[in-house]
């Protein structure tokens, strides 16, 4: 249930001009990213959760893995979310035959005026697709993974930055694993979130008929903000406090992943950052100016079970990593005392 | 006002009710008031100390010397000598008094003193247990301690209202500490905690009992079942009371013998002795070991009885016991005079034993043992001390046994029984004459009871004793005088007067006098019908209501009162006990609504603003447990979401409003603004008690004791 009406927290942080710029900051990313939100929803009908994490990868700077079966819209939600920040975006195929290059981008020698130039590759966009990136060759994908990490790509020497803001959001069929390379552990890091769409309930997916039948809903899309906005308001999410209590509880997490015997491999300290700064989005898009164990709850799922290892026991016995995850954080006490 | 204040408080208001527990112990009305005030003044001074020193030690330290001199300037008050080398001499002195007066003892400074250090002790025990070291369960051990030694040393005495007194007390406590505790518990580890104050409560009732229990075995004199340890004693000759029986009721001249004057109404049975033993020869004296010093309580008898005062002179009379009513509590007499403790009859011991009472003035106090009507028609046997006085031959003519059955099967119980046996021998069937021949053996007994029917009263009495003993009822047969005629101011006894009459005992009244004998004398007011009316007769009818305070005892055999004496009996102690029992449930009732309103107003008065947030969301989760409902575990945000759905919509708003409070004073940078955090509980609270009605809830709110066994 959301308790909280919106017009609630202008009222209660009256008086206290520090806090009335970050409520008005606040505000803003919350008025933008809810523009974002109904924007997308043009296109994917019913999937507020998939959209309210994949704003919060966008706003967080984070990378998302979308891991599901195809046909769902996974490609559809990472188009739709480039356009409506009027970035750019890029779509790449990965294949077992894509090369590194097809990825960064070449040098290549125009004769004209015997130069080298540089032809950028798949990855010099905002938002980039990579599709179904477990069936490239580990080579290509530690080079989008790479890029990815450093927001920047070195070709011949030279280093290209990446535009910003920068999001990849790759996408994996858990289902045809035949013939693929499954992420590394390491690389599977890198991603802030993981999602998976789910197919959507009947009514929207009625609904999606008609929408989709009449024409191409993503070319009806209107851009609503512009890149710059994002990365400015991307600059805001970092000065969201965090109490001692909350930094304390999300710790207790990842140790109560680490200690679980169900896994093998725990969440690492990367993964804490990452869930922190997911957490802080998450609270400005709410439109508090403060993180609650609520936000590290609802987030826990998406940000550590793809990078966690089941132990073979737990693997035999067909456990999930996101129960995993979710009974470790059920395990840790919410820090309800002052 | 802080936890420790609260605690102080409820422990002295336990300490005081405690003190009930001495009712039956001591009569002495100013040992309560002294005690009361050493009690305030020791957890007052705790209270004050704790506040304005930093430390837990130099409160305790300060506690103790406050205490101290307090005491000082008690002993100073009551002009006691503050010389510490003088302590054993008070000290000796308190312990014989204590073992030689009767329960409930009369006031003694000495007592008084020793009584009122002990309290004062036994209070810093509490405090230092309770506050000091944080474990009010063991509060229990200082606090029992009145209570248990009254119930050790005189268990057929002890009410069950102390005990209720006692447990409102330590409930008090328990609370005070509880309203302090439930905030810290959800800290520390719950169950630790509750485990260590359950272990320090039973490891306290433990050590209560064992203390008590010794306190009780060294305080024998309580006791009316013990003798005195220290007394003179050796052997003396004594002489078969009942053989001047028979030789005085057929002297030729009748004489006066006895006269009397006594503080009491009516006259009294003037008893020699009890004859315990009984074989195929009739009753008999066993040897007895003489003890001086002061009389014990009557055996087996309740306390608080009012007592009489009795003036004889003897005429031309030879003896050696000294005629007394039953039973005496002490006397003044001339000569060397020691006492039975197990009769209570008095005998001398001087050179001329045979002859002592001849010419001889004495004075006696008495404790007044009549029992009413109810009490005896209720009364079941009991078991003396004197296992003679129950036991029949196994020889004794079976025909006698089953006269006694038939003769008693409509009664109930043994006090019915006996007035049975009492008015079959006083029926018609019986007549009186002194020429029978004498004696109380098998033969006598047979030939009077189931042949000629017509004896003297040491037939009458023995018939009685040995069918009552027949029939379970310890019994023995007293020899004395009958209570004489009423002349001007005095009572005169005759010689013709010599008189027996069986004395049975029972369980909470002791030994019982009856009267089987007709023609003598009219039976006693507790023996005849339900509602009669005291006899008309001075004579005959020993028997003044209970309740009626007698005259005060003036004169003591050892060491006379220094104080008024503070007679209770019994009638008031009930009407205090009733009206003190009414207002205890009335306060036990009303407390725990009373306990959840402080805390209500304790956590809504909070000043600092994450203060104030934190105790609104206590009060509400304690609203929530009042209705009825559970408390969600989880997020401030979840709990008032989950809360918020069963309300309505402004409660709901409310609620919500408070819980986005609770959320930034533990997680925001600042708390914001509580100012309309009071009309948001209030509004809360009230819809969340619209949703759990019922007038339980309000006088048994649940949350006192919910939040015992919550985790956060």
């Amino acid at each position: 249930m959301q308790i909280r009406p919106v017009g609630l927290l202008q009222a209660i942080t009256e008086g206290d001009p520090v806090e009335r710029s970050v409520a008005s900051q606040v505000d803003e990313l919350q008025a933008v990213a809810q523009q974002i939100r109904s924007a997308v929803e043009t296109v994917i009908e019913g999937k507020p959760e998939a959209i309210e994490l994949s704003l919060i990868a966008l706003f967080a700077s984070g990378h998302l893995l979308i891991e599901d079966v195809p046909g769902v819209g996974k490609t559809m939600l990472a188009k739709a979310l480039a356009r409506s920040i009027s970035g750019t975006a890029q779509r790449i195929q990965f294949t077992p035959d894509l090369l590194p290059s097809d990825i960064t981008g070449v040098s290549i020698f125009n004769s004209q005026s015997r130069t080298f130039e540089f032809k950028p590759g798949g990855v010099f966009a905002n938002v980039v697709i990579g599709d179904e990136i477990n069936r490239a060759s580990p080579k290509t994908q530690s080079a989008l993974l790479e890029a990815m990490e450093e927001h920047q790509v070195t070709v011949d020497g030279v280093t290209h930055p990446l535009p910003d803001p920068f999001m990849v959001v790759a996408t994996q069929n858990p289902i045809e694993m035949e013939g693929t390379y499954p992420l590394p552990e390491a690389q599977r890091d890198r991603f802030m979130l993981r999602i998976s769409m789910g197919y959507p309930v009947r009514a929207s997916e009625v609904a999606m008929l008609d929408h989709h039948g009449a024409g191409d809903p993503l070319a009806d899309l209107q851009p609503v903000t512009d890149v710059a906005t994002v990365a400015g308001l991307a600059e805001t999410v970092r000065t969201i406090f965090v109490h001692g209590a909350i930094k304390d509880y999300l710790v207790a997490v990842l140790e109560a992943t680490r200690h679980s015997p169900d896994v093998r491999l725990g969440a690492s300290p990367r993964a804490g950052l990452q869930l922190l700064r997911a957490a802080r989005t998450r609270a400005v898009l709410r439109g508090r100016h403060y993180v609650i164990p609520d936000d590290i709850e609802a987030l826990a799922g998406p940000a550590l079970a793809h990078r966690i290892l089941l132990s073979p026991a737990a693997q035999l016995a067909r456990r999930d990593a996101d129960e995993v995850v979710e009974s470790a954080v059920r395990s840790v006490p919410i820090p309800d005392r002052d | 006002m802080r936890g420790s204040d609260r605690l102080g408080l409820a422990l002295m208001a336990a300490l005081a009710l405690s003190l009930t527990a001495l009712e039956p112990v001591t009569a002495d009305g100013r040992l309560y008031l002294e005690a009361l005030a050493m009690i305030v003044v020791v957890c007052a001074s705790g209270i004050v100390t704790r506040r304005l020193l930093p430390t837990d030690r130099g409160a305790r330290l300060i506690q103790a010397l406050v205490a101290f001199a307090a005491l000082v300037a008690l002993a100073m008050f009551e002009g006691v000598s503050t010389n510490p080398f003088g302590i054993p001499d008070l000290l000796a002195t308190a312990l014989r008094w204590t073992v030689e007066s009767s329960a409930p003892m009369p006031p003694n400074q000495a007592v008084r003193i020793v009584a009122v250090t002990a309290v004062t002790l036994l209070a810093l025990l509490a405090d230092q247990l309770s506050i000091s070291l944080s474990n009010p369960g063991a509060a229990l051990l200082p606090l029992g301690v009145p209570y248990l030694i009254a119930a050790f040393a005189l268990p057929t005495l002890v009410t069950f209202w102390p005990l209720l007194w006692l447990a409102v007390g330590y409930v008090l406590v328990l609370l005070a500490d509880a309203a302090d505790r439930s905030r810290v518990l959800r800290f520390q580890a719950v169950g630790g905690s509750r485990w260590g104050m359950l272990l320090g409560g039973a490891i306290s009732l433990l050590c209560a009992l064992l203390v008590a229990g010794l306190a009780g075995v060294f305080t024998p004199g309580l006791d009316p079942d013990r003798g005195a340890p220290f007394s003179g004693q050796g052997p003396v000759q004594m002489g078969d009371p009942s053989l001047d029986l028979r030789r005085n009721l057929q002297q030729p001249m009748d004489r006066r013998v006895i006269s009397y004057t006594t503080g009491r109404d009516t006259g009294s049975y003037l008893r020699m002795t009890s004859l315990p033993a009984f074989d195929e020869t009739g009753f008999h004296l066993n040897p007895i070991d003489l003890m001086t010093g002061s009389l014990p309580a009557p055996e087996g008898a309740p306390g608080g009885l009012a007592r009489f005062t009795i003036e004889v002179a003897v005429d031309d009379f030879n003896a050696e016991w000294l005629p007394l009513p039953y039973a005496p509590a002490a006397f003044t007499a001339d000569g060397d005079w020691r006492y039975d403790p197990v009769s209570l009859s008095v005998l001398s011991a001087g050179p001329q034993q045979k002859r002592a009472t001849n010419g001889l003035t004495y004075s006696a106090t008495v404790v007044d043992v009549t029992p009413t009507r109810a009490e005896l028609s209720r009364a079941i046997a009991g078991r003396p001390r004197d296992t003679f006085t129950a036991a029949l031959p196994a020889d004794f003519p079976t025909e006698i046994i089953e006269i006694a059955r038939r003769i008693t099967s409509a009664a109930k119980t043994d006090g019915e029984k006996a007035i049975l046996l009492q008015d079959w021998l006083r029926s018609s069937v019986f007549s009186y004459s002194t020429e029978p021949a004498p004696g109380s053996g098998y033969e006598a007994l047979t030939q009077f009871l189931l042949v000629d029917r017509s004896g003297y009263c040491e037939q009458f009495a023995s018939s009685m004793a040995v069918m009552a003993r027949a029939l379970g009822i310890p019994s023995r047969v007293a020899i004395g005088f009958l209570p004489g005629r009423q002349v001007g101011g005095h009572y005169e006894v005759n010689i013709r007067d010599m008189h027996a009459w069986p004395e049975l005992f029972f369980a909470g009244l002791g030994w019982v006098s009856f009267e089987p004998t007709p023609s003598v004398a009219t039976p006693p007011t507790y023996t005849g019908a339900a509602n009669a009316s005291p006899s008309p007769s001075p004579s005959a009818s020993p028997t003044p209501s209970r309740s009626t305070a007698s005259d005060e005892p003036s004169a003591e055999a050892s060491t006379p009162a220094d104080d008024e004496p503070t007679v209770i009996t019994d009638a008031d102690l009930s009407w205090l006990g009733w009206l003190g029992a009414g207002v205890g449930l009335l306060v036990v009732a009303l407390l725990p609504s009373l306990v959840r309103r402080g805390r209500r107003a304790r956590r809504l008065a909070a000043a600092a603003p994450r203060e104030a947030v934190s105790g609104a969301w206590d009060e509400l989760r304690d609203s929530v447990w009042d209705a009825g409902y559970e408390w969600p575990r989880g997020s401030a945000r979840k709990i008032g979401g989950e809360v918020a759905r069963t309300l309505p919509d402004d409660a709901a708003a409310a609620m919500g409003r408070v819980a986005v409070l609770v959320e930034r004073s533990r997680y925001a940078e600042s708390v914001g603004d509580t100012a309309g955090l009071g009309d948001d509980v209030r509004q809360v609270r009230v819809a969340v008690a619209e949703r759990g009605r019922g007038w339980w809830r309000k006088v048994l709110p649940r949350s006192l004791w919910r939040g015992f066994w919550w985790k956060g």
